[in-house]
Parts: C-alpha cells; sequence; structure tokens
C-alpha cells in the first residue's frame, strides 16, 4: 500500500459524524490449526498518521514488531481479546473471533464511541460501528488493530510452543504447515490445538484416532 | 467474606510479599486488577515475568490450604496474564505461573513457595 492518504477517509469520515474515539478492530489467527484466534482495538490521536502502518500481512515480522511499540507508545487506547482453542471448538471460529473482538474492545482502559471493523459483521456490543471488509489495507486504525492483534498472537503461540515444543509454533505459529501436521502425526494433539478443525492428510485417513494430550 | 476472612487475606499477601523478596523476587505489581480478573503478585525472577496466586488459610480452619489451583482460576489468571503483558507492553518476556500458600497457625505463620504451579491454560 502506498500512502496513507487512502487509508484516512474512514476515520474522517466518523470524525465529521461527531464521532471522537474511533477504534479500529482486527483479528489475527482464523485459520491455524491450534492457538486462540486474536483480536485487538487499537484507538489513535485525531489525524494521527504514520508512514509505515499498514496491514500486517504486508509487513515483514520485524516491521510488525517495530509498529507494535510505535503503537503501543502513541495510541490513546489499545486493548486485546482472545479466544482460545477451547472455546473455538464449542462455538466456531467466527463467533469465537466476534467474542474476542468484544473482549478487546472492552479491555480498552478509554471507551470507543465508534467501531470500524474488519469483516463482515458487527460486534455485538451496543456502539455504532462499521464493517469493513480488508478493513486492515482501507483504515490506518484497522491497520494498526491487525498489527496489534499479530504480534501479541505470536507471543502468546511463542508460550505455547514452550509447553510442546514437538510442534514448532514458534515457527509455524499453529498454522498447518507440513511440519506441523507431521508432528501431529507423530505426538497427536495438545490442548492448544483447536479439535474441530480438520487436519489434511490426518482427519481424512480412515480409522483415525485422535491419540490427544 | 467475612471481616477475618478479608484480615487473613491480606496478611497473607503481606506474608507472600516477603517470601517472594526471600527468594530473590522482584515485585512489580500487587493486586493488578483488570476488567477480567485480578492477580495476586506480578514479579520478576531472572529473566521470567511471574504471576503469583496467594493462597492463605489459618490452621484451624478447612485444613491445609489447598496447593492446587482450579482449572477455571487458571484460564482466568492465564487471561488476565495476557491483559497484563498487552497493557504493559511486556509481551517479549517468559512468563510463569507460581503460587505462594501461606498457613497461619497460632505458633507461626509458614509460606511454601511452588514455582511453575501450572501452566499458561489459555490457547
Amino acid at each position: 500500500m502506498g500512502k496513507n492518504r487512502t487509508m484516512e477517509p474512514l476515520e474522517r469520515e466518523a470524525r465529521v459524524a461527531g464521532y471522537r474515539l474511533i477504534a479500529g478492530i482486527d483479528e489475527a489467527g482464523r485459520g491455524p490449526l491450534a492457538g486462540p484466534v486474536v483480536a485487538a482495538a487499537v484507538i489513535l490521536p485525531p489525524d494521527y498518521d504514520h508512514p509505515l502502518i499498514d496491514d500486517s500481512k504486508r509487513l515483514t515480522a520485524r516491521q510488525r514488531e517495530a509498529l507494535y511499540e510505535v503503537i503501543q507508545r502513541e495510541a490513546l487506547g489499545v486493548g486485546v481479546g482472545v479466544s482460545e482453542a477451547p472455546l473455538i471448538d464449542s462455538m466456531n471460529i467466527l463467533q469465537a473471533t466476534l467474542r474476542a473482538m468484544g473482549e478487546a474492545v472492552l479491555a480498552l482502559r478509554i471507551r470507543p464511541d465508534y467501531l470500524l471493523v474488519d469483516g463482515l459483521q458487527k460486534i455485538p456490543l451496543s456502539l455504532p460501528q462499521k464493517t469493513l471488509v480488508g478493513g486492515d489495507r482501507r483504515s490506518l486504525t484497522v491497520a494498526a488493530a491487525s498489527i496489534v492483534a499479530k504480534v501479541s498472537r505470536d507471543r502468546i503461540m511463542e508460550i505455547c510452543h514452550r509447553q510442546f515444543p514437538q510442534y514448532n509454533f514458534l515457527r509455524n505459529k499453529g498454522y498447518g504447515t507440513l511440519e506441523h501436521r507431521q508432528a501431529i502425526v507423530k505426538y497427536g494433539r495438545c490442548k492448544f490445538h483447536r479439535r474441530s478443525f480438520r487436519v489434511v492428510g490426518i482427519d481424512d485417513l480412515p480409522g483415525n484416532r485422535d491419540l490427544g494430550f | 467474606m467475612s471481616m477475618a476472612g478479608i484480615r487473613t487475606g491480606k496478611r497473607g499477601e503481606e506474608l507472600a510479599a516477603a517470601c517472594l523478596r526471600d527468594a530473590g523476587y522482584r515485585i512489580l505489581d500487587r493486586n493488578y486488577r483488570c476488567l477480567f480478573g485480578e492477580i495476586d503478585i506480578v514479579a520478576e525472577e531472572g529473566e521470567s515475568l511471574v504471576f503469583v496466586e496467594v493462597k492463605s488459610r489459618r490452621s484451624d480452619a478447612y485444613g491445609s490450604p489447598q496447593l492446587a489451583v482450579g482449572r477455571q482460576k487458571q484460564k482466568k489468571i492465564s487471561r488476565v496474564c495476557i491483559h497484563y503483558l498487552s497493557e504493559k507492553r511486556l509481551h517479549s518476556r517468559q512468563v510463569r505461573f507460581d503460587v505462594v500458600a501461606i498457613r497461619m497457625t497460632p505458633a507461626g505463620d509458614r509460606a511454601e513457595l511452588i514455582r511453575n504451579a501450572f501452566e499458561f491454560s489459555l490457547a
């Protein structure tokens, strides 16, 4: 993405409508086989700009880490929400994601008056909000939230990695890489795996048994 | 909770803090509270950030303090830990969960420190 000028219209539109504390909401970790889905809510100062804040998927890990620090320092508010694997299994990934987003908003130390939410579904909170498909490419605040969500989730996967190093969560962040799937075949699943998620090459085998621990 | 219970708890936390300091921990926060719960003591030991649950009992009530932290409580503490890391921007630290069990008897008080009493339980 080029210049941030293209990422401000949504925030400006909300300000024109009278809103002052606009929170961008995004998530990380919908697709992996293991670990939580993590959401973040970020409120940036009015007319804030940063040339490097962009959708987290377009940044290198190093850029994300650096921008995470910048955002934490300069934002008016940062909140995170976590929906863990058992929760994902019991309520499906979409509901779990919305729940995590709600937690992220509630975790903010200052209360927003407007939400810009990445995706198609509104969060079940009674706050004015706008959903944005590809929000992390269209809104600076949502892009900032995507960075916080990703870095926060990476850190949680590091903690998981120390408990169960055999899956190499440090490298794969719970995603279904070949190495990860091979480890599941060898060791079974652990408490951080989403049992409701089908694993290619394992769950399609007849007579498969979950060794789980 | 009765007034006696509250006093036991407060005194227990003081004893626990002293126990941790004696063991070389550096205390960072006490009674950290957020919307999702609270943590009795947050401390540093070496490279690790330690979240400590304090369990106090008077000896004449209900036997010795339960050393085990129940599953729900583990999840709750794990969740508060994530919010603490986010708020204090300490994400890159190694985390650990300890318990200090305090037993108060007429003959004196005893503190027992259990390192790594449980593991992070929310993911």
